[in-house]
């Protein structure tokens, strides 16, 4: 065996890391299930507290985290129609129909059994994907990693917005922010405006906090005074081995959802709303009775949270083996990498083998957590988020916001560049600028213009600067499926139209 | 919708121009990607101007899907509310200013015709809550805090 997944094995023994999981999950499942709060907001504001961790507590708290509050954002889904994450939309289409039948308990028992299932399957994803791929990258050179982040940026844009044109914007947008600072290359400073603070670039973590969370709690200030109706929620018998069974009879249904959850997991800027949305009408498309989805059938509560938890796993596989987060909520963790000295790609499976797959291997348990703390916990949540104390909340979170981007550098600074994003990403939300292209866009800026100006130089070396960027073949790869994403809206459309004519 | 996308645009041809001309400054390689990037932004912020422009012409106003505010004034109450805090913090400390922030935040979100006493029941809760935290972090965590002529 690899001596490091043996180390990892030993480290999961470990009691406090055991504690880490168990408050990451029941935490991320609270946090989840709350309409407002997010999974990118929970992980962006827990970032900054465990740069004191030691990596392997910091990451399994953080992967707890991320897999209980996808999981969570399907109680509010489910009870109240409102789905606690982004995730958890397709999961509203019939958990709350199954809810309005009075059979809420089994819709949520049914979320939490594709849940564990679907994350499962992410994982073993992860596990096999993520060493070849992290050694692929080694053979990656300047001119790929220039090409794999226009592709990342490309495919965030057309997938990830409303608007295409408003996507695009907001990557270049992120791509000039990351240059402020002193130039890769050459050492210019560059866009500082006199601030010196701004000699080191804008503060990733900071910038991230101010993104995701500033928004989220002027909305959930903005809209305090919505009542939800609440149906009671009641146990019942024999549920619990009713939908098990019932769900081992069709395997394919979970295993198609994890399938498509994981992969459109791999994909940059495709989060668990994607997936769900995509699984959703796959099952629909799959079934012999399609009639009878959207009016509460526990497949399709299936179908979305299989899909949904096994993106978690699946958003990682880029994020670990080549820096390229898979999901918001990853791109906020690889700033939890890169404050731990950890840059992802094939070091990661190496040097940092030990505490790499320990994180994967808790996400195993985080996921077989679920099943008892769902089940269990399922009356407590119904109860909190129907009462959610807007005026204590609120300003509890700004105060995490400020706390956690001052604490990473010590520096005031920081908490104004969070601010500063966090009004910018609000009004930009407010007319469809999505914060995932622009923050995408600050990530990869410093990968982007690395590789552009060493490839350049590359190509002056060999004489050639157009057989550097076009004539190597994993280059050639990634130009044809940037192309490929680019065009891809339009093609839809095209089928779209040539459907409906017929 | 479509005005503020004029303006969006407006906005951010002006950025790509500060920017521009900035980076005339700037050495060859230093320069080569910013450059790019700003021509990249001009061309898609000119694209969405004559886009928003077309749409207006057309007289093709579209609702926008996002959910509407229903609170708009508490939303900008509490932007300055936050940016005054943060100003605050580096004068009166951070504990202090968080403490008065909390409570004229509390005061602006809790709904009208509520009790007094449970108002000022809330209020120690939220001082006390607001101090265990912070001995939490600064004593347990040993997060930094910033601070000021107080604590």
């Amino acid at each position: 065996m690899n001596p490091n997944i043996a180390s990892a094995l030993l480290n999961l023994l470990n009691p406090t890391n055991l504690l880490f999981i168990i408050i990451g999950v029941g935490a991320g499942i609270i946090v989840g299930a709350l309409p407002g709060l997010t999974a990118t907001m929970a992980i962006a504001l827990l970032v900054p507290f465990t740069f004191a961790m030691s990596p392997i507590k910091g990451l399994v708290l953080l992967g707890g985290i991320y897999t209980g509050a996808i999981y969570g954002g399907s109680f509010s889904a489910i009870l109240i129609n409102t789905p606690g994450t982004p995730s958890a939309i397709a999961t509203t289409f019939d958990g709350y129909a199954l809810t309005k039948k009075g059979e809420a308990y089994k819709a949520i028992v049914t979320a939490t059994i594709s849940s564990v299932i679907g994350g499962l399957i992410g994982v073993l994803f992860l596990i096999f994907l993520s060493p070849p791929l992290s050694r692929a990258s080694l053979k990656f050179g300047p001119p790929e990693f220039f090409w794999l982040t226009i592709f990342g940026l490309t495919i965030i844009a057309t997938l990830a917005s409303k608007s295409i044109l408003k996507g695009l914007i907001g990557g270049a947008f992120g791509l000039l922010i990351s240059t402020i600072g002193i130039s890769p290359i050459e050492g210019d400073v560059r866009f500082t405006f006199n601030i010196l603070s701004l000699q080191d670039g804008v503060g990733l973590i900071p910038a991230l906090i101010g993104f995701f969370c500033i928004p989220e709690i002027l909305n959930m200030i903005g809209r305090r005074e919505k009542h939800y109706n609440v149906i009671p929620y009641r146990k019942q018998k024999h549920v619990v081995a009713n939908v098990t069974l019932k769900l081992i009879r069709r395997p394919i249904l979970l295993i198609r959802s994890a399938i498509i959850g994981t992969f459109i997991g791999i994909i940059p800027g495709a989060g668990g709303n994607i997936a769900g949305m995509v699984s959703y009408n796959e099952a629909v498309r799959a079934s012999k009775f399609p009639k009878k989805f959207g009016k509460g059938i526990i497949e399709g509560v299936a179908a979305s949270e299989a899909s949904n938890n096994a993106e978690v796993a699946g958003s990682l596989i880029p994020l670990l083996t080549l820096g390229i987060p898979g999901a918001p909520p990853a791109a906020v963790l690889l700033g939890a990498l890169l404050l731990q000295g950890m840059r992802p790609g094939a070091e990661l499976f190496t040097v940092h083998g030990s505490v790499t797959y320990t994180f994967i291997f808790s996400l195993i348990l985080s996921n077989l957590l679920l099943l008892p703390m769902g089940i269990w916990s399922g009356k407590g949540i119904s109860k909190l988020i129907t009462h959610i104390p807007v005026p204590f909340l609120a300003p509890f979170i700004l105060f995490l916001t400020i706390i956690g981007s001052y604490s990473i550098n010590n520096n005031m600074f920081d908490v104004y560049v969070m601010l500063f994003f966090g009004v910018l990403s609000f009004i930009g939300k407010r007319i469809e600028f999505d914060p995932g292209p622009i923050v995408l866009g600050l990530i990869l800026g410093k990968i982007c213009e690395q590789g552009l100006v060493q490839a350049i130089l590359m190509g002056r070396a060999h004489h050639s600067i157009l057989m550097v960027f076009f004539a190597r073949p994993i280059s050639v790869i990634l130009i044809i499926l940037t192309v490929v994403s680019a065009a891809w809206p339009f093609i839809r459309d095209r089928i779209g139209k040539k459907v409906k004519k017929i | 919708m479509i005005k503020k996308d004029v303006l969006a645009s407006l906005a951010l041809l002006g950025i790509s121009a500060i920017f521009w001309i900035q980076s005339r400054n700037f050495t060859k390689y230093g320069a080569l990607f910013p450059k790019t990037v700003t021509i990249i932004l001009g061309f898609l912020s000119f694209l969405l101007l004559i886009n928003s422009i077309v749409k207006i012409l057309k007289n093709k106003s579209k609702e926008s899907k996002l959910e509407k505010i229903q609170d708009v004034k508490s939303i900008i109450i509490s932007i300055i509310l936050i940016v005054a805090w943060v100003f605050f913090i580096n004068i009166l400390g951070f504990l202090t200013s968080s403490i008065i922030f909390f409570i004229i935040m509390y005061s602006l979100l809790v709904k009208k015709g509520i009790k007094l006493k449970k108002v000022v029941i809330n209020i120690i809760t939220i001082i006390l809550s607001i101090v265990v935290f912070f001995l939490f972090f600064s004593k347990v965590l040993q997060v930094p805090f910033p601070t000021g002529i107080l604590i």
